[in-house]
């Protein structure tokens, strides 16, 4: 972690700030916003691999608790106390989970991108499912059945991420193609 | 929006409260959320309100930017409040239906509401008296000693501030991109989901690959500038602890102590 070259810490900085601009764009989906920023996530893994794409997602959760309202709902320390905090801690397990199964990968191959990014967000799910039940039965102490967290918590926003993860590892590959090429034609003009 | 986003929270004004060092808000902010879970009676609970209504008149800050901070929370408060109403078991108060409102239930909701408020405001109020910047500086001389450890605190700190920079330069750049695709003929609103989705393309890919060719080029800018870490660097303002920082400190350390002790 602490042996990061220049050009590692301001592509961790980029993508912390393009997690932010995906928070930006919000659709209104009742109990657990739809954002974009799960598309930067695992963009994320897919282009800085695990190690930087872990570094940038807990950046990006650094600078919200910090107090510059980059999440969905404005930021500040005591989002943690939020029910939907999880899924944020659950971004950094998830790019770096993602960043583990791509980073391997010699040949750019959709399937298995996209197979990878589901990966990551059945990680994000799982901890933000787990952090929404926690918080309301214990923190706050106002019970939710297991029923409903895995109704309002996984459920209602899984179809709309699942598509994001099409369009995902669609992008992470014709980005990572661009930049695979344009890296051999330096190397060749050099 | 573009304002809205750099600046943060942060409301400028001359005060006692924004002269005060960050390091010391930052750690008497802590102090009190520990605090806070410490008390469990109502009357205490609403006790620990004091301080935080004192700190907002010392701020001169205007109310309704305490309130606005407050506004997010302000469901998950009232499904609170409504859930320990209804679901704590004992005497009886009033009787609507299969309900009950129980004066145990009144006494629990209250305390658990106030302290999730006074928490809020707590953390509201730390960002709207510091800048974004003097928190990321403040942080990094706190975590100082931890760099013993390997924690990377200064570059924590760096990459905090280059990626503040890259947010408004990023919705800008696809504020531009838009555009120009649109004036190819690219139509980002409207069509189905799936036509939506494929227009994109023509506006990701090339957002993010010049967002990499900006970090590069700034990755160069500051290596050609001899940038090379935290060691040894000076800074143009560095933060400084005045005396009424220490008094706050030890004030504040003294009123901890004799909470734990005294609970």
């Amino acid at each position: 972690m602490s042996n990061l070259t220049l050009r590692d810490m301001s592509q961790v900085a980029l993508f912390a700030a393009l997690t932010a601009v995906g928070a930006f764009i919000k659709v209104p989906v009742p109990f657990v916003p739809f954002t974009l920023q799960y598309l930067f996530v695992a963009m994320a893994g897919i282009l800085l691999g695990s190690r930087l794409g872990l570094a940038s997602q807990i950046l990006y959760i650094a600078i919200g608790l910090l107090g510059v309202p980059v999440f969905a709902e404005g930021g500040g320390p005591a989002y943690v106390l939020k029910p939907t905090f999880g899924y944020l801690i659950g971004f950094a397990l998830g790019a770096y989970v993602i960043g583990l199964l791509t980073e391997r990968l010699l040949e750019a191959h959709k399937g298995r991108l996209f197979l990878s990014v589901l990966a990551g967000l059945a990680i994000i799910y799982g901890m933000g499912a787990l952090y929404l039940y926690g918080i309301m039965n214990y923190v706050t102490n106002s019970p939710i059945s297991v029923v409903n967290t895995v109704l309002y918590g996984i459920l209602l926003p899984l179809p709309g991420d699942i598509f994001l993860s099409g369009v995902a590892a669609f992008l992470g590959l014709k980005v990572w193609l661009h930049r695979r090429a344009s890296a051999g034609a330096q190397e060749a003009s050099q | 929006m573009l304002k809205d986003i750099t600046l943060g929270q942060y409301v400028h004004l001359e005060s006692p409260v924004h002269r005060l060092d960050p390091r010391t808000k930052v750690i008497i902010t802590l102090l009190y959320t520990v605090a806070l879970f410490l008390l469990s009676s109502l009357t205490s609970v609403s006790l620990a309100g004091v301080p935080i209504l004192a700190i907002i008149l010392l701020s001169k800050l205007p109310w309704h930017y305490i309130f606005r901070g407050l506004k997010p929370l302000w469901i998950f408060i009232v499904f609170t409040l409504v859930m320990h109403f209804l679901s704590t078991p004992g005497e009886v108060l009033y009787r609507l239906g299969p309900f009950e409102v129980t004066r145990e239930g009144v006494m629990q909701g209250l305390t658990v509401t106030l302290r999730l408020i006074w928490l809020y405001a707590g953390a509201t109020l730390l960002t709207l008296t510091t800048s974004p910047i003097a928190l990321t500086d403040g942080m990094e001389q706190l975590l100082t000693p931890a760099k013993r450890i390997g924690l990377p605190a200064h570059e924590f700190a760096m990459m905090t501030s280059i990626a503040l920079r890259f947010i408004p330069t990023l919705i800008e750049e696809t504020e531009k991109i838009m555009k120009a695709q649109s004036s190819r003929g690219a139509d980002f609103d409207s069509g189905n989901i799936l036509r939506r989705a494929k227009s994109m393309v023509p506006l990701m890919v090339p957002l993010l690959l010049s967002a990499f060719r900006r970090a590069d080029e700034l990755a160069m800018a500051m290596e050609s500038r001899c940038y090379r870490g935290g060691e040894g660097r000076t800074r143009f303002r560095p933060l400084m602890m005045r005396r009424s920082d220490y008094t706050l400190l030890v004030v504040a350390g003294l009123a901890f102590i004799l909470l734990v002790v005294w609970r």
